[in-house]
């Protein structure tokens, strides 16, 4: 087994170095550059913008599109070269080497501290930027992928042991009534109505929590004002910091779950229907096994391959999955500075981003292939 | 979208600056020391008399005569004469002389009867002069009169409180009604508003974006500030100016002992050279305000004259020069080792050294061939050294080479001072370089490092500034907390030092919807709104009659008493919007004959008339702006004070029938019945513009097959722009002209627009005070002449009129010469139609009930260009920490 892992890990950096291609070009292909922005502005001379364009090493155009490839090959050479060849970079804010979790010194044998570029906008190391918005994300993400799948396998399994019954119907109806419901809006509308009618009425119950200045009264966000920054780890956190987290997380957590249970659900349940329709599972009710058994023990194991396949797969949505409610909702993630680097052309950023979502999506592949291979003695990689 | 954003961000960057704190010797934390009655009254030795060269002027009106000399003007700074106890009046008085022989006369300075000093003023025949007094320091509080030059000026003395937690300085400003602040307040408190984006840097001089500029705006101050009642300069950290007779020069003379937000005393002329030379004007530097600082491509020049006053050198006359004053003064000591220029290194020293030598390698070889060569010796030797970058080495080779340097500063002989001085800079280059290498500094600075420094990485310490508030930290992509700088350099009429507010809080909200709701749940205290938000908002004002007050003109003020807010209406922003036809459009494709022929009608003005005649602006005010707006006609913006409030300029009512008049007229009929117009053989033949009009029409094919249909485009996802294309195009088909639009990515645009690769377009560009600032967009020089890029070799007859009248405008003094001019040019725009303008929305503002002073402001800043001033009037709100 940890010889087919070593052996997946290493087929990934041919992969990876393909991907970076990709996402390089993909980012050259918009028109114009960070800089195209500039040119309308009635105050900038030309001088300025090529200056600007010198420091940030834009001179030379790459514009595929339009056939000008001079400054291409310079651009990706430069990002790819940072990533590969281990650098000293500083944060030219302290001097010092961003004091974030880095390769090599973690495993300092390992001499390899990538430089995935710098910000355009913010002057900053793409991966300090990123660091800094992981744990808010993940604090947002993993909770609403939990609900999601914890709720959708039951349901999946409640629907197809009950196939066609009024639950079944209702749950599916509902499942897809959060799936067509666009997520922004769905935000927006729950936003609107928390602070129109809910809150209000809440306080004036007596219920301190929600009256204004409370955390109860704030939507959108994941903390008050009072309550942000500090440690983004819950485990610092106060009890009023928590409930604070509690109150701001559940729309995102339904918003952005209820667009996924349905799509979940009925996978679950069409897989367990194809295999509560096979005939070993009829061998095993005809030599009187339980029903529970036969359903948890020898259809569930079954259905669950498609699941795990679909786990794997989506991984990247922890990190860039919910990108317009993380807006709407006004959450500090990584999909929002992905977002905005791509409206402002930040090349290095996006291209990182990218890049990043790839190799989170392959390592999610091959988490679920180890888990299948856990989770079905059939399998074997050897 | 976009453009607005980064013009408005330019526009900021200098225009909002406020700010800053106290000194005068005095510890950080310590309060100022109340200074007694003791202290006399006391007067600048005289200055110098200005004369001025040129051309006499012919004065206006006279204000009085003094002997042979006539009092044109006189100047009293601050202009709301109101002034602290220890701080400075200053007046200039300025002098013609009429008759035909040179006049000099003496010029007494008088408070309260008392006589202060005398300056002799020496004028030549026909010619002006000026004088410049300043009082510094008065014996108390009260009414003081002084009397100058036959006029008698009231001024009022107050003694600020003392401060909370710092100092107020020696010169502190006092904020009057002019500048916004109405009701003196009381301080205390914080204030939360919502920003669509976070800071991308916190460094002023390279920040591009609003988000960034409103921040570090709070945190730093400039020279001159906006009074914003009418867009004159008023006194910032310069406490008054004069302004040379020829024009070229202006002497600023700076506010005294206003201490940095660390407590560090004090700021001085050196941090308004470092600002200007050393950053906006340094190449390495990727300044946004740099083209402000040249005029026609020469940089203006700031010159020390002493601690207290710097004078600015123009390369030629310039009327809207203030602009170019309003940047933030940053501080020398924290930023001038981050600054390569300044940061050689012991190699940049070593460069130094030798260049002096090299220079004057001749003379020196006259001197002592022998003593030329031992020093080349001990150069190389020192080279050597500083690439091993060995400290005993160096150490070494210096004193040896210092010893030889001096040496041959001994044998130079005393008429040659030029060599004296080289070996001097030698010997000064070799001392710091010493230093340099003693500090491990071999490399010298990145020229890079400027434009990283003051990231949002940079610990809150490391900020300094001389704004109202001080930086404490940003949570990322949530908000950015300041609080209030307390040796900030302003106070009320009550002595009151400003700002109120204890903490100043941006919430990062990138969503416009979600904002509103911040602001409905009260997680914010103000909020500009869309047009489209406004009645929602207005919902809890019953009673128009009794809720609403107009305030002036302009602006109207509700009170939204069921959620306690206050709702604000001014007249139009300075934002644009206009339709523009490319009137070079067969730059698009110079195969196709029809290219050429939809050129010829884009260049018929009947054409464009008749388009601009058949604009439904109502609708557009109606459909897109809730009735929000008003019609613009003219390419000033409405609230600049050279907008031609006479509205002399070309108006083109909504009339369907004027417009198809127009066009058949010219021949743009409809031959084949499909309801769409044809650019028929007529028209390209007689009423093309001459120098459009073919010879031979058959290239251009059957006129049945020229339709006129065109693309109108604009930036994807502006809805704004997108529902009024919808709506023009929707226009245009009723008169039998045929657009398509088309929504392009900004970026896309951009590239169409300034290669002229467009057909039609609706744009905006944000527009500013100061008409001048569209220079790029007018003359036909310009970069964003997009309209017609050919009229820089081969302008049309109204556009080189219109070069001319930017010329004059930029160099014409007189206030009301240059309204002529903005009018003449108005004018001009309007019957010519490059630009066809649409509408500009009302400016719509809403905050919280309780906040004070913000009521009456003309600006359409928002509530960033009142942070100083603003208050809260409810007691638990002032309380709130």
């Amino acid at each position: 087994m940890l010889n087919y892992i070593a052996r997946r890990l290493l087929y990934m950096i041919p992969t990876m170095l393909v991907i970076s291609i990709v996402s390089f070009f993909v980012v050259q292909l918009a028109p114009g550059d960070f800089l195209t922005k500039y040119k309308l502005n009635e105050r900038i001379s030309q001088e300025t913008l090529q200056n600007i364009a010198k420091n940030l090493g834009l001179e030379k155009p790459c514009e595929p599109l339009e056939g000008q490839w001079s400054g291409c090959m310079e651009r990706y050479w430069r990002w790819l070269k940072g990533i590969l060849v281990s650098s000293d970079s500083v944060d030219p804010a302290t001097g010092q080497r961003w004091h974030v979790w880095s390769i090599d010194t973690q495993f300092p044998f390992i001499h390899w501290n990538p430089d995935f570029g710098f910000s355009f906008e913010t002057n900053q190391p793409v991966a300090k930027l990123f660091w800094e918005r992981l744990p808010l994300t993940l604090l947002v993400t993993i909770p609403t992928f939990l609900f999601a799948w914890l709720i959708s396998l039951p349901l999946g399994i409640y629907a197809a042991t009950r196939q066609y019954s009024l639950g079944d119907t209702i749950f599916t109806l509902l499942g897809f009534a959060g799936l067509s419901i666009p997520n922004f809006f769905l935000a927006l509308v729950l936003m609107y109505w928390l602070v129109v009618s809910v809150t209000p009425t809440l306080c004036s119950w007596g219920w301190q929590f929600f009256c204004p200045g409370q955390p109860g009264a704030s939507v959108g966000g994941l903390f008050v004002q009072e309550h942000m920054g500090g440690s983004p780890w819950p485990w610092d956190w106060s009890v009023k910091k928590w409930l604070d987290y509690l109150w701001h997380l559940w729309p995102a957590v339904l918003v952005i779950g209820s667009s996924s249970i349905a799509g979940l659900m009925r996978i679950m349940r069409g897989q367990m229907l194809d295999i509560l329709g096979s005939q070993y599972i009829m061998t095993a009710r005809a030599k009187g096994l339980n029903e529970r058994v036969v359903i948890y023990k020898h259809a569930l194991r079954n259905a669950l391959n498609v699941m795990i396949s679909i786990f794997g797969q989506s991984l990247p949505g922890l990190i860039g999955g919910a990108l317009i409610t993380a807006i709407v909702l006004n959450f500090p993630t990584v999909e929002r500075l992905f977002y905005e680097a791509l409206r402002a052309y930040d090349d290095y950023l996006v291209q990182t981003l990218l890049m990043f979502f790839a190799m989170v999506l392959l390592l999610g592949n091959l988490l679920a292939d180890v888990m299948l291979a856990w989770a079905d003695p059939r399998i074997r990689y050897d | 979208m976009r453009t607005s954003t980064l013009v408005f961000a330019v526009c900021i960057g200098i225009g909002l600056i406020v700010g800053l704190n106290g000194c005068q010797g005095v510890p950080p934390g310590v309060k100022t020391p109340e200074t007694g009655q003791s202290q006399p009254p006391k007067v600048e030795e005289p200055k110098r008399p200005e004369q001025s060269q040129p051309k006499p002027k012919e004065p206006k009106e006279v204000l009085g005569q003094i002997g042979a000399l006539s009092v044109v003007r006189l100047e009293v700074y601050p202009s709301n004469r109101v002034v602290t106890k220890d701080g400075t009046v200053a007046l200039n008085v300025y002098l013609s002389n009429p008759g035909t022989s040179e006049a000099g006369e003496d010029v007494t300075l008088v408070l309260d009867g008392q006589t202060l000093g005398t300056q002799r003023a020496q004028v030549g025949p026909g010619q002006m002069g000026h004088l410049h007094f300043q009082i510094r320091g008065f014996s108390g509080p009260g009414k003081k009169e002084i009397e100058l030059a036959g006029q008698k000026i009231e001024i009022t003395v107050i003694e600020p409180q003392p401060s909370r937690g710092g100092v107020i300085p020696t010169d502190a400003k006092v904020v009057s009604a002019a500048e916004g602040l109405h009701e003196p307040g009381v301080p205390g408190g914080k204030i939360v508003i919502g920003t669509i984006s976070g800071p991308k840097t916190l460094n002023p001089v390279v920040a591009q974006e609003t988000s960034s500029t409103d921040v570090t705006g709070l945190m730093h101050a400039s020279l001159i500030e906006t009074r914003w009642e009418d867009y004159t300069p008023a006194p910032g950290l310069a406490v008054a100016w004069e302004i040379s007779d020829d024009r070229k020069e202006i002497i600023l003379h700076l506010r005294r002992g206003v201490r940095w937000s660390d407590g560090t005393c004090c700021f001085t002329a050196d941090d308004v050279l470092f600002t200007y030379n050393d950053l906006h004007l340094n190449p390495d530097v990727n300044s946004n305000g740099r083209d402000l600082l040249y005029i026609e491509g020469k940089p203006l020049q700031f010159v020390k004259i002493d601690d207290e006053t710097v004078k600015v050198i123009m390369p030629k006359p310039f009327r809207p020069i203030f602009w170019s004053l309003t940047f933030d003064i940053l501080p020398k000591f924290k930023l001038a080792d981050r600054v390569a220029k300044l940061n050689p290194g012991a190699r940049g020293y070593f460069e130094g050294l030798k260049k002096a030598i090299e220079d004057h390698r001749q003379g020196l070889q006259d001197v002592s061939a022998e003593k030329l060569a031992e020093l080349e010796r001990r150069v190389a030797a020192l080279g050597d050294a500083v690439n091993a970058q060995q400290l005993e080495r160096v150490r070494a080779s210096v004193t040896s080479l210092k010893e030889t340097l001096q040496a041959l500063q001994g044998a130079v002989p005393q008429e040659q001072p030029e060599l004296i001085e080289a070996l001097q800079r030698a010997l000064d280059d070799a001392q710091k370089l010493v230093e340099q290498a003693e500090a491990n500094k071999w490399a010298g600075v990145s020229p890079e490092l400027f434009n990283t420094t003051w990231s949002l990485g940079t610990p809150a310490s490391e900020f300094v500034g001389l704004g109202p508030y001080r930086f404490v930290r940003y949570d990322v992509d949530q908000q950015v907390i300041l609080e209030r700088n307390p040796y900030y350099w302003k106070v009320d009429a009550n002595g009151v030092q400003l700002p109120y507010f204890d903490q100043f809080v941006f919430l990062v909200v990138p969503n416009q919807d979600t904002l509103l709701l911040k602001f409905q749940s009260g997680e914010t205290d103000a909020l500009g709104p869309r047009p489209s938000d406004w009645p929602l908002l207005m919902q809890g004002v019953k009673d128009l009659e009794r809720d609403c007050v107009q305030k002036s003109q302009d602006v109207t003020v509700c009170f939204n008493s069921a959620n306690n807010w206050k709702l604000l209406k001014d007249g139009p922003t300075f934002g644009e919007t206009y339709l523009a036809f490319n009137q070079d459009v067969e730059r698009v494709n110079p195969d196709k004959p029809f290219y050429k022929a939809l050129q010829a009608v884009f260049r018929s003005v009947q054409f464009r008339r008749a388009i601009a005649h058949a604009i439904d602006k109502e609708s557009i005010i109606e459909n897109i702006y809730n009735g929000l707006a008003i019609p613009q006609w003219s390419p000033v913006s409405i609230p600049s004070p050279y907008y031609d409030r006479s509205e002399s300029f070309t108006k083109y009512e909504y009339s369907l029938e004027r417009a198809a008049q127009l066009l058949d007229e010219i021949g743009l009929t409809d031959i084949d019945g499909d309801g769409v117009r044809n650019i028929t053989d007529e028209f390209l033949k007689n009423f093309a513009n001459p120098e459009d009009r073919p010879t031979d029409l058959t290239p251009f094919g059957p006129e049945k097959d020229r339709e006129l249909e065109f693309t109108l485009v604009t930036n994807s996802g502006n809805q704004i722009r997108e529902k009024i294309v919808s709506l023009l195009v929707n226009d245009f088909a009723k008169i039998g002209v045929k657009a398509n639009a088309r929504p392009v990515d900004f970026n896309a645009l951009v590239t169409q627009l300034t290669s002229s690769q467009f057909e039609a377009m609706v744009l905006g560009l944000t527009g500013s005070p100061e008409p001048n600032n569209g220079a790029n967009v007018w003359k036909t020089s310009g970069r964003l002449h997009f309209w017609r890029y050919s009229s820089k070799d081969n302008p049309p007859a109204w556009e080189r009129q219109v070069d001319e009248l930017f010329d004059r405008g930029a160099t014409t003094f007189d206030e009301d010469e240059v309204k002529r001019i903005y009018k003449e040019f108005q004018k001009l725009v309007s019957e010519n139609l490059p630009y066809i303008y649409l509408v500009n929305q009302q400016f719509l503002y809403v905050s919280k009930a309780g906040l004070g002073n913000n009521e009456n402001f003309k600006p359409n800043w928002g509530v960033v260009a009142l942070a100083d001033i603003l208050w809260w009037k409810d007691e638990p709100r002032r309380a709130e920490k």
